[in-house]
């Protein structure tokens, strides 16, 4: 792939090695454990590098490096390793990093069973955690430590929408020698460019829109330059690794990833907007409106927005907000996000640094794939109900 | 889901259970021969029902029919059988409804297996094909005999695009009791809904747009009208055609952004298609929604879009020119099939296979695929190949 092709030509062809598979577009699905060397000389020379070749199951497959060389174009990384899951992808970026007696600053509106893992898993190695103000921009300096080793950013969050200023956070974090990881899902690599502002490590929940479908659990770290090497010796070390199937589903979706996500933003747009209108909703928490937090970051250093979103309610009735999603029929309710199929959630977030009131009225969106118009009946039908029980 | 609503919506939902399958979006891939009865009063009672319910791996299990039932519900049928390969529902449609001593009209721009089968398996069964030009519409009334069973239609063909006048025939079927199939593969079962123009039975080659990745094998027949669907399914049976579940898992995974696919493959083939017909090179342009291809009136009449498939024509020049063309392109890679992400193009010379009418355009034809690629680095792409065709480069 020529590195001057446009990012949707990239998505379709990255990856893609038919000269290395009988013609074939798509990768196999490689089920390996063993991998034969042959000859005591050809495992010695395999061996020498085994990130780079195929030496055991666990390291990688011809299907999961397919699946990393794509998302390693997009992420605009030297190198990209695939897990299990979003949450893997996590904790192997930030253990990659801190060891015992080191401080880290996790931003107050980080995804929480990102929360979970320092709260409950890094302080029993010593590993102490400060949560941030995500507006607070560059003056997270005066959140530093001597033994501040890492700040882990997630922008927009994917409850409560704020979108920081990666930009600033990396040069003063930088200037101090402290790494930043970035969980970089809401963007999908596609609408942010982490490492294009100086993030170390850009996380994805590839789950959600790479896999796209509701169909797989997978996680990806993209890094470059110097960050390689920590993060790769961490995966081998914690094993670490990626069910091929699932590496075959996360490359399969992101064929349409383009396609999808140009859907997605339109019509959560157009609902976005047409709940700014109702009475009964008070703010809309989408980074392309101004209501949002940080919205004028977004502006600055996104191409686009997706379908998530969120709203807070007029009513405080709990009761209220529970006939109207239970009535909705086009939205599901469940967790996760980035499929095909609309969601909706209500919000239910710790914070300990910043305030957010509104656990009991606010829920999140995500808009799928369907017809906007059907969708919008759908809500304008359950807004209905909701109001004749009140 | 509800019948009202739009077909975006209708894509997304269709085919999905979460109640019935512990709250997971997709339907699991069943991997099934033997089913358990627990008693032998159940047995008894599935067996009035062994293409309702799962009874017998090969019959189908909840993997297929969920995709039966997106596929039914894209082409507005009765219901759908999922077999092995395109090329299997075109078979087993016509084994169907053809017997020794039956006599079947078949258009001249098919698909080329579909002609293969019918000058070798058909003919070898006393079954006696008569092709007809596709731009026939009620005139295919002179080649009606009285042992003729099946009028076999698809359009656009897939190689020279005359779009077929389907009211026209299925009335004149009609008058002489004759079932009428169509190949709907190049719309999808998207852009064009046979039964709403009286066609009885739809195919599909589900490895095109559905499937929509390169990575699937699997065809659909739709009927019209329950007897007609019970008598394919039986002799899907009888035949032994059974589908893979994971082949079934991975085409309703594809149908889910069957919609945002087609738009972009749409736009950008009419994009690229408008480009073509600039070049000094092109003579013609064979795409559907473009008044130089055969049918286009019709086209327009009966179809809502287009996709991502067409052909064009250049001036002849030497082979050796043409092949330094084809064999350096960055994106446009040579291959059968289409309806994947990816641009493809194939040389093709109609006049070697059309039987009824002579081809006698002396160019040479070009059919491509668009894909999902940004449309603008596909114009260059073809720009440079025009510049090897032309020995600039």
């Amino acid at each position: 792939m020529k590195k001057d092709a446009k990012r949707a030509t990239k998505l379709i062809h990255d990856g893609s090695h038919p000269e290395n598979h009988f013609g074939i577009i798509n990768p196999p699905v490689y089920r390996a454990s063993t991998v034969n060397y042959h000859t005591v000389e050809n495992m010695e020379r395999l061996r020498k590098n085994p990130n780079e070749n195929f030496v055991y199951g666990r390291l990688g497959t011809p299907t999961s490096k397919a699946f990393e060389e794509a998302v390693a174009s997009l992420e605009g990384a030297d190198k990209t390793i695939a897990l299990g899951s979003g949450l893997a992808a996590i904790s192997a970026a930030i253990l990659s990093f801190v060891k015992a007696g080191d401080h880290i600053l996790v931003c107050d509106n980080a995804y929480s069973p990102t929360r979970n893992l320092s709260n409950q898993f890094l302080n029993r190695f010593g590993i102490e955690t400060t949560y941030y103000n995500p507006l607070l921009g560059n003056k997270v300096k005066d959140y530093f430590r001597e033994n501040t080793k890492l700040i882990y950013t997630e922008s927009p969050g994917s409850h409560t929408f704020e979108i920081q200023d990666i930009e600033s956070i990396t040069e003063i974090a930088h200037k101090s020698g402290i790494k930043v990881v970035m969980d970089n899902t809401w963007g999908a690599g596609y609408f942010f460019k982490a490492l294009d502002y100086n993030v170390d490590v850009s996380i994805q929940a590839a789950t959600k829109y790479y896999v796209g479908h509701s169909d797989a659990m997978a996680g990806t770290v993209s890094m470059s330059g110097e960050n390689i090497a920590p993060v790769t010796d961490m995966v081998g070390i914690l094993g670490y690794n990626i069910a091929p199937d699932d590496a075959y589903l996360a490359l399969r979706g992101m064929r349409t990833l383009n396609v999808r996500l140009k859907r997605h933003e339109k019509n959560a747009l157009r609902i976005a907007e047409w709940l700014s209108g109702r009475d009964e909703v008070d703010r809309v928490l989408h980074p392309a409106f101004e209501t949002c937090p940080g919205h004028e970051f977004w502006k600055r250093d996104f191409s686009g927005s997706n379908g998530l979103f969120g709203i807070i309610f007029k009513t405080n009735s709990v009761n209220a907000i529970n006939i109207f999603i239970d009535n909705l029929e086009l939205f599901g309710l469940g967790g996760s996000w980035g499929g095909y199929e609309s969601l909706v959630l209500p919000t239910n977030v710790t914070r300990t640094e910043t305030s957010w009131e509104h656990n009991h009225n606010s829920i999140r969106f995500h808009v799928g794939l369907e017809d906007p118009d059907d969708l919008i009946n759908d809500l304008r039908n359950s807004f209905k109900i909701m109001n004749a029980s009140i | 889901m509800k019948k009202n609503k739009k077909i975006d919506t209708r894509i997304i939902h269709t085919g999905s259970n979460p109640n019935k399958q512990n709250g997971a979006v997709n339907t699991p891939v069943y991997r099934a021969s033997t089913v358990i009865f627990p008693t032998t009063g159940e047995l008894k009672e599935a067996l009035k029902y062994k293409y309702d319910k799962t009874f017998y791996g090969v019959h189908g299990t909840p993997s297929s029919f969920a995709l039966e039932e997106a596929m039914a519900e894209i082409e507005g049928g009765y219901r759908a059988i999922s077999v092995s390969s395109g090329l299997a529902a075109i078979t087993t449609a016509l084994l169907t409804f053809l017997n020794s001593g039956d006599h079947l009209l078949m258009v001249d721009s098919v698909y080329g297996p579909t002609r293969n089968f019918c000058d070798t398996v058909l003919k070898s069964f006393g079954i006696e094909t008569t092709y007809y030009d596709p731009m026939a519409g009620s005139e295919i009334e002179h080649l009606v005999k009285p042992e003729t069973k099946v009028i076999f239609t698809e359009s656009p063909g897939s190689y020279t695009f005359e779009v077929q006048d389907i009211p026209q025939i299925t009335k004149i079927a009609r008058e002489f009791g004759i079932k009428v199939m169509m190949d709907n593969t190049w719309s999808a079962g998207f852009y064009y809904k046979p039964f709403n123009f009286g066609v009885d039975i739809s195919i599909q080659a589900t490895t095109k747009y559905q499937a929509g990745h390169s990575d699937v094998i699997l065809g659909h027949i739709i009927s019209k009208n329950e007897e007609d669907w019970l008598k394919l399914k039986t002799m899907t049976s009888n035949l032994g055609q059974a589908v893979a579940p994971d082949a079934c898992y991975l085409a309703l995974r594809g149908l889910r952004t069957l919609s945002v696919r087609l738009e972009q493959h749409q736009e950008s083939a009419l994009t690229v298609a408008t480009w073509l017909k600039n070049r000094p090179e092109v003579t013609q342009i064979l795409h559907p929604a473009f008044e130089t291809c055969p049918g286009h009136k019709i086209w327009k009449r009966d179809f809502s879009g287009s996709s991502g498939l067409f052909s064009f024509i250049i001036k002849k020049v030497q082979s050796e020119k043409v092949e330094n063309m084809l064999n350096n392109f960055q994106y446009f890679k040579m291959g059968f099939s289409w309806g994947g992400f990816e641009s493809l193009i194939l040389q093709s010379d109609p006049a070697k296979i059309r039987s009824a009418m002579k081809w006698r355009n002396p160019g040479l034809l070009f059919r491509i695929h668009i894909g999902q690629e940004d449309v603008k680095d596909l114009i260059n792409d073809l720009k440079i190949g025009f510049d090897r065709l032309s020995g600039k480069e």
